[in-house]
């Protein structure tokens, strides 16, 4: 007597089991699989320290463009043709608003983001955005 | 409206998002690229200055200080902001919408300008001939 062999499906080992098994564990609804990065609710208020953190920044932004500013008059560049001498001139007029544009953008776009990130965007601008060319052309003591 | 009508209207909408942003990216490309010349012109006729003043010195022993050595880090520096910005602002945009590619790359040029500008100031201190 002979017994006929199981009939085996080739996807069967492609799969992972019924979702009815009680050993199945599904990806979508594992917490440790999904846990995601927390947000920030953008309805929520500010922290103390977030609101500390941007008024120092913000002044510090209002200082370097009142820097900026004075030095507007500075000669960067002599002797050049006409489009390179507009082209400064543009950047002499961005190099003014940048810092409180920089401040505006990054709570703009980053508001979703964690406190900690934005500061640190705006740590960036206040290195980046330093208006030498104030040290530069003024003798101080 | 149908399904169908709305899919479409998003595809439309979605592709006419990519071209804003593409518009952008080749307007702040052209920008950064002229940035990025002037830049290595400076390069060039700085370092052919500082060649021709030494020359100029000749092999007297006595003017050995007023020599002059090429500012090459500033110099490359100054040739490295325009292209850092731009790949940064691109970065940060990468999955951003128009208003907010607009405003980043608005920004990155600003602070490439201030920080392009600083070393058109600094660098002929450094030589002061």
């Amino acid at each position: 007597m002979s017994t006929a062999p199981p009939e085996h499906d080739d996807d069967d080992a492609l799969s992972w089991g019924d979702a009815d098994d009680a050993t199945h564990v599904d990806a979508a609804h594992n917490p440790v699989a999904v846990r995601e990065r927390a947000g920030r609710d953008t309805d929520a208020p500010e922290t103390s320290g977030a609101l500390i953190g941007f008024g120092v920044f913000g002044g510090l932004s209002l200082l370097y463009t009142v820097a900026w500013l004075l030095t507007a008059s500075t000669a960067y560049v002599a002797g050049v043709d006409a489009v390179l001498s507009g082209f400064v001139d543009v950047l002499r007029f961005l190099s003014i608003v940048a810092p409180a544009l920089w401040f505006a953008v990054v709570l703009w776009v980053a508001r979703g983001r964690r406190t900690r990130t934005r500061l640190l965007w705006m740590l960036l601008g206040a290195v980046v955005l330093f208006p030498w060319p104030f040290l530069m052309t003024r003798s101080f003591g | 409206m149908t399904a169908l009508d709305r899919d479409a209207g998003r595809t439309s909408g979605s592709a006419g998002a990519l071209v804003g942003r593409v518009v952008v990216w080749l307007v702040f490309a052209l920008l950064f690229a002229y940035m990025t010349v002037q830049a290595a012109g400076n390069l060039v006729s700085v370092s052919h200055r500082v060649d021709e003043f030494n020359a100029f010195l000749g092999n007297d022993p006595t003017a050995g200080s007023l020599r002059r050595s090429v500012p090459w880090l500033w110099l490359v520096l100054d040739i490295a902001i325009a292209p850092v910005a731009f790949f940064v602002a691109l970065w940060v945009t990468r999955r951003a919408r128009v208003s907010v590619t607009l405003a980043v790359f608005l920004v990155a040029f600003a602070a490439a300008g201030a920080l392009w500008l600083d070393l058109q100031l600094f660098v002929p201190r450094l030589l002061d001939f």
